[in-house]
């Protein structure tokens, strides 16, 4: 077995997240990635009153990838998208997070393009 | 966390019998120099490896002075294809092998070129057989060896030797086969076709790791140059003292699978017939090979829509594979499945199962099962519905 590290293995285990949110006027979708290179991220959140409400992710990929969109949704939840877009999510966060190597960077990357893509969608 | 075994391809457990053979060999007095054969010891030693020989020459019917024991079926690959290509290379510099080799003849063929052989690799069929026309049309007057696998490590298919060999023998190119994966779980006849050189594996027949066998043909005589120098042992074939226990585990192992051989495909095939009903009810599940055309014991299966890697994650009970464990260091996609002609996606939701003695028929059920709902589960997180923004 590759050697995942504890959080990735925690949120891999537990992707309570995971799925699509129902179609409505406040949901904003975002999805980074190519099938080609086996990683897609896909993330859903529901916005109200400027706050993010619900979110969830699908992922075609690696288990890293799909604890990075169990992660993300989970710290994005009860967050206001004026503080996602002043506080901006990197990738060095994504990889401290998760104990990650910078060999992951592009798909903590994802996180951080899907995050910003639905942030101003909402906007 | 207790696990199930299902990676029988990558290597098998030591049967008890060989574990036994092995001891006996440790605690007596068998363990000394068998080079040394002027004194009890080493003379007790040497018949020991001589009385191996015969062993595992017996089963695959040929002589058992051309037999040459070395580490593994690595070292045979190296010295097989290095040997042949070393001893005959200055008039003769083309190689002939498959895309779906092992890396041990990839790697070797590899290294050839960079000292200025040409290699022809030959892509399989659609199923992984190798289509003999384009074998007939590969070979040219300057081939000088033909490697080709008998049963492939990642996919079990079975390629026709007996076909492959007249072939290559009416071009007057000499035949090597890598026949790691076949013992104990085909037929193995050398008897019955003509084969010049030919690789064993001692733990892919629960045999212990550390040691494997070259047959190499002695009539007419091929010509090798040697790769380990020091000493000139086994002919100077392959110099270094030789491990009796290993050599004895080897080939305690070879006869005991060689025994079960007819009733282990009958009970295994069942088993593998019963999972691969169970694994294509779940729909979108395809097999990478073809039933009529390979070992029962393994099963290399596409699930659409998973990715090989978080479906071994999440079915951490079960030892499966993603594909050779020889390639573990690489984290790229299977290029036997590639060579095949699937892409790098394809190649990428595919996972090896592989069966063998200690499989139970509760065991596949519980993989099924446990399949079955992990398969269904990360569907539902997939997002391939074909609709990518970047």
């Amino acid at each position: 077995m590759n050697n995942y590290s504890l959080e990735v293995l925690k949120y891999f285990d537990d992707p309570c997240h995971a799925g699509v949110l129902d179609d409505a006027s406040s949901v904003y979708v975002a999805k980074y990635g190519l099938l080609d290179n086996q990683e897609v991220l896909e993330l859903s959140v529901q916005v109200e009153r400027g706050v993010i409400v619900l979110a969830k992710f699908r992922v075609y990929g690696t288990p890293v990838l799909i604890a990075i969109g169990q992660w993300l949704c989970d710290r994005i939840i009860g967050t206001s998208i004026s503080y996602c877009i002043n506080h901006q999510l990197k990738a060095p966060d994504v990889l401290s997070a998760l104990s990650l190597p910078k060999t992951k960077q592009h798909l903590a990357q994802a996180a951080v393009v899907v995050l910003a893509e639905v942030c101003t969608a909402s906007c | 966390m207790a696990s199930v075994y299902f990676d029988y391809m990558a290597s098998t457990p030591i049967a008890p019998e060989v574990r036994q053979a092995m001891h006996d060999c440790l605690s007596n007095k068998d363990w000394a120099n068998s080079s040394s054969s002027y004194h009890m010891f080493g003379a007790t030693a040497e018949a020991i490896i001589h009385e191996s020989s015969l062993q595992l020459s017996s089963l695959i019917k040929c002589n058992s002075q051309d037999i040459v024991w070395l580490s593994g079926a690595t070292e045979a690959n190296n010295l097989a294809i290095k040997g042949v290509a070393q001893f005959y290379g200055k008039s003769r510099r083309h190689i002939i092998t498959m895309a779906t080799e092992h890396a041990s003849v990839l790697d070797s063929c590899k290294f050839l070129e960079s000292l200025g052989f040409e290699v022809t690799y030959l892509k399989p069929q659609a199923n992984g057989l190798l289509d003999l026309n384009i074998l007939k049309q590969a070979m040219r007057p300057d081939t000088v060896l033909v490697s080709i696998m008998m049963v492939n490590n990642e996919t079990g298919i079975i390629q026709d030797i007996q076909k492959i060999s007249s072939i290559v023998k009416a071009s007057g190119a000499l035949l090597h086969v890598d026949a790691a994966q076949a013992i104990g779980r085909v037929e193995i006849d050398l008897a019955s076709y003509h084969v010049d050189l030919m690789t064993f594996s001692s733990h892919k027949a629960y045999g212990p790791m550390g040691v494997g066998a070259l047959y190499v043909n002695s009539n007419p005589r091929v010509r090798l140059t040697p790769q380990i120098h020091g000493g000139g042992h086994q002919l100077g074939l392959r110099s270094g003292s030789l491990p009796v226990h290993q050599i004895v585990g080897m080939s305690t192992a070879c006869a005991l699978v060689n025994e079960s051989l007819a009733a282990d495909i009958i009970r295994v095939t069942a088993l593998r017939d019963k999972l691969w009903c169970g694994l294509s009810s779940l729909g979108d599940v395809y097999l990478n090979g073809d039933l009529n055309h390979q070992i029962p014991h393994c099963l290399n299966v596409r699930f659409s829509g998973v990715h090989q890697e978080s479906l071994l994650l999440s079915m951490r009970p079960f030892a499966l594979a993603t594909g050779s464990a020889c390639n573990s260091v690489l984290s790229t996609p299977s290029h036997v499945l590639q060579a095949m002609g699937l892409t790098l996606t394809e190649a990428s939701n595919s996972i090896r199962i592989s069966l063998g003695r200690e499989t139970s028929d509760d065991d596949v059920d519980n993989l099924l099962r446990n399949l079955q709902q992990e398969v269904v589960r990360l569907r539902r997180m997939s997002p391939c519905d074909g609709v990518i923004s970047r």
